[in-house]
């Protein structure tokens, strides 16, 4: 059976950039609670900064991330951001911005499952 | 009644049934009655006594033409005693009059040694012929007390009752027990806040402003107990300050005056029946006469001086009156006080922060409701205030004693010399905080002398309460210059100087502004342009390099306070009630109640007992930055140290929970990554975080509900 599309979802895949970062990050290698970290400040900045009538450039997640974990460099955010997006937790649409998909929070949910097991393996 | 008259109808026999002795009198004639009061005016020492409006005159001697009398005027609850010299019908007194709970005719060493010292200096006659005289009178009045006291009509009566201590007199022991406790309370000044805030729609009421009221009540305290003080409530138009000065003053007794002309105080003749003149609005100008800055506590009274014509020279002539220190009130919206009244002036800034306003707008907005518990008898609106009114009568003047006064004097900048009249004003705070919890102080005799020890608990008072009020008093500073002062002195430290492109850097603000604050330090001779600075560092340009000038050291009260070690205080008040008040069995306490904002009660303020030893104390004081609050938006910031204290447990998150991350407000999603940060967290640092991009309340309620559903504990 053929795989059902809605036309929405072709769309923004067409769209989607899926550049290779420059830098890419080994993600697997990534500690967990730093993922989460990153993932948390990744929604909040998304969350804090969406305008329902402006799209949000990638630059004011960089900016706004890099503010809120405590003026880290912006070039460092930028790796982090760009591997996010590598890794489809945000996608950016030429014309709409930055928007966040549903993996990101069901990451999170994991992530936090996995932060438990670890501690009662501990 | 004129004494000519008295003297003329008594010349002669003073017995009163001549005219129904005499036969050949006239009864017809209704000259033939005389007024009755007369008939049982009495002699003393071969004079008739003098009746006066209020009271009575005495003949005492006669030396070299001058006649001596006493003088004793009834006022409401109190009695007035005086000497008086009287040459042919020129009357003088000769010191001022000594106020006392009961006449002559009851014993009190030591107003009548005060009244011997008196005569005996001014006139030379022996001191044992004065007690002697004395004994006497009082005898003599004890006699006929009835008989030369004019009844009291009934409106005298109607005020009278109104005085405070006729009122408290008055009081059956019931009620002067149930107010005792209420001065017995270690949250008194919880107890003060609710009377402020439990008010009728009618009367005004205090809803916050936590610093300013306790500050101005702690001073209305004073004025009543003999420490007289100059408030200005200071702060723009509209905002609340005639408020708090209305509600605060209400409590106490009051006078008010519509401005502080010579002759408004001079011809102000119930000086002795209040504490503090509250004076409704002074302009900018009016802070620069005179009158104001003679009034200062340090000064020792006011003298009114007015132009009279002397109706036999026809020439104009000054008068001159002196009038009792009083503590002043009064509002002013002048941005700039001059600084010879500011320094003696306690400035108290009226609180104009956002949440203050929201506080107030929520109260304003529940007046039908407010009227409905009123109609309905489900709040007694007013019975705190009131009652606080009556109970503050209770409270009577001793000598404060500071045991830890030593310790004080490292806290205070040598290098400023308005530090003298500041470091008055923190003794003031702690002996009328002392005053005010008289009844939980120790309390005992040196030397006959009533005195009560100021406990540690008063410093806390005076610091806590009193310090941004001393602090905005001493330097005129606000916040940002505060914040700055610091910062520039360690570029200066690092570097060696500082330019205003430097300081905006490490401010992360304008350039102008950097330069304000620069320009600000710089015309009140913190720190100077050096020209040979500039050279030896090669820096270019129009740019100011600017040095620290060795002149003017700023240093914050409030950040010398951290470094006050509390539980030395403590010892030391115990030490000296060891040392001094013999056979005391006083306990100091450990535990201050501070106050901190919460938006779950009423009048949005609570006051938590918190110990001396308990970290949480310590928190309030060993914080690198002390927010401090002038006239601005600090009032939050100030009671935020402590505020959280209670609940400075780590937070963290609850492993396990399975949370929707996407269906969470943004503010829970914050909290969150405050909490996946790797350092442990507690309230207080979390809302330290957030409070730039959240409303405080919100944070507290959130993290309260989150911890509810058991996402954090």
């Amino acid at each position: 059976m053929d795989k059902i599309t809605t036309p929405h979802s072709l769309t923004l895949n067409n769209l989607t950039k899926h550049n290779k970062p420059a830098y890419i990050l080994d993600w697997l290698s990534i500690n967990i609670h730093l993922k989460k970290f990153l993932l948390l400040h990744l929604t909040e900045a998304i969350d804090e900064y969406s305008v329902p009538s402006m799209s949000l450039s990638k630059d004011t997640v960089v900016k706004a991330m890099s503010l809120n974990m405590g003026h880290i460099v912006k070039a460092q955010v930028e790796i982090f951001v760009d591997n996010l997006i590598y890794k489809g937790y945000i996608i950016e649409i030429p014309g709409h911005g930055i928007k966040i998909q549903d993996k990101a929070y069901s990451d999170l949910r994991k992530l936090d499952k996995l932060i438990y097991y670890q501690r009662m393996v501990k | 009644m004129p004494e000519e008259n008295i003297e003329g109808i008594l010349e002669g026999d003073p017995n009163n049934k001549w005219p129904s002795g005499d036969e050949n009198f006239d009864k017809e004639n209704p000259m033939a009655m005389l007024p009755k009061r007369l008939d049982v005016i009495p002699f003393f020492r071969n004079k008739p006594v003098k009746i006066l409006q209020d009271g009575f005159s005495v003949f005492f001697r006669e030396i070299n033409g001058l006649e001596y009398w006493i003088t004793e005027k009834k006022l409401p609850g109190s009695y007035m005693v005086q000497w008086l010299e009287i040459e042919g019908s020129k009357k003088a007194r000769f010191h001022r009059k000594l106020t006392n709970k009961n006449g002559l005719d009851v014993d009190n060493n030591k107003r009548d040694q005060k009244l011997v010292k008196y005569l005996h200096e001014h006139s030379g006659i022996s001191r044992e012929e004065i007690n002697y005289f004395l004994e006497d009178v009082g005898v003599f009045i004890g006699d006929h007390r009835n008989d030369i006291l004019p009844k009291k009509d009934l409106e005298n009566e109607k005020e009278s009752a109104k005085t405070q201590e006729n009122e408290i007199n008055g009081l059956p022991e019931k009620r002067k027990n149930e107010l005792k406790k209420i001065l017995e309370r270690p949250d008194l000044l919880s107890y003060i806040d609710r009377a402020f805030y439990e008010r009728s729609t009618s009367s005004g009421f205090i809803i916050g402003e936590v610093e300013s009221k306790h500050v101005l009540n702690f001073n209305c305290i004073g004025a009543r107990l003999g420490i007289s003080t100059i408030n200005t409530l200071k702060g723009e138009s509209s905002i609340g300050k005639t408020n708090t000065a209305n509600v605060v003053t209400g409590i106490h007794r009051t006078k008010k005056v519509g401005s502080l002309s010579d002759t408004a105080l001079k011809y102000s003749e119930d000086w002795n029946l209040i504490d503090i003149l509250y004076i409704q609005e002074t302009l900018e100008d009016e802070f620069k006469n005179k009158q104001a800055r003679l009034m200062s506590a340090d000064d020792g009274g006011f003298i009114a001086e007015t132009t009279i014509k002397n109706l036999k020279t026809g020439r104009f002539e000054i008068q001159k009156e002196t009038i009792p220190v009083k503590t002043i009130v009064t509002t002013t919206t002048a941005i700039e006080i001059d600084p010879e009244f500011s320094t003696r002036n306690f400035i108290i800034p009226v609180d104009d922060s956002e949440e203050q306003t929201k506080r107030i707008l929520r109260e304003n907005f529940k007046t039908t409701e407010k009227k409905l518990q009123e109609i309905r008898g489900e709040s007694l609106f007013d019975y705190k205030y009131e009652a606080l009114r009556q109970a503050f009568q209770l409270l009577k003047p001793y000598t404060v004693l500071i045991p830890y006064e030593k310790e004080l004097y490292e806290i205070f900048p040598t290098k400023n010399p308005r530090a003298r009249r500041d470091s008055k004003k923190l003794m003031q705070l702690i002996k009328e905080s002392a005053l005010l919890f008289q009844y939980q102080r120790c309390k005992g005799q040196i030397n006959g002398q009533d005195i009560l020890v100021a406990s540690w608990v008063d410093l806390g008072h005076a610091i806590i309460l009193g310090g941004p009020i001393l602090e905005a008093t001493l330097t005129g500073f606000d916040k940002r210059l505060i914040d700055a002062l610091p910062i520039v002195y360690e570029i200066i430290e690092d570097k060696g100087y500082v330019t205003s492109n430097e300081l905006q850097i490490e401010l992360g603000k304008s350039s102008k502004y950097a330069w304000q604050i620069l320009k600000f330090f710089a015309d009140n001779n913190y720190i100077y342009h050096d020209h040979a600075t500039k050279i030896k560092n090669s820096v270019k340009g129009r740019t100011k390099v600017f040095i620290k000038s060795g002149s003017k050291e700023y240093k914050s009260l409030l950040l010398a306070i951290r470094t006050i070690k509390w539980p030395r205080i403590k010892e030391k008040e115990e030490e000296f009630i060891k040392k001094q008040i013999l056979n005391s069995s006083y306990n100091v306490g450990d535990v201050i109640h501070l106050p901190h904002y919460e938006s779950r009660v009423v009048n949005k303020v609570v006051y938590t007992p918190t110990p001396i030893n308990s970290k949480e104390f310590r928190i309030y004081i060993t914080k690198e930055h002390m927010p401090f609050k002038n006239s601005n938006k600090n009032k939050e910031n100030l009671m935020g140290k402590s505020r959280y204290s209670k609940n400075s447990k780590c937070i963290k998150t609850i492993p396990g929970v399975e949370i929707d991350y996407k269906n969470i407000t943004i503010l829970e999603k914050s909290i969150f990554t405050q909490l996946a940060d790797l350092k442990d967290h507690t309230r207080e640092s979390i809302v330290e975080e957030l409070k730039s991009r959240y409303n405080l309340d919100e944070i507290l309620l959130t993290l309260k509900d989150m911890s509810e559903r058991g996402w954090i504990k």
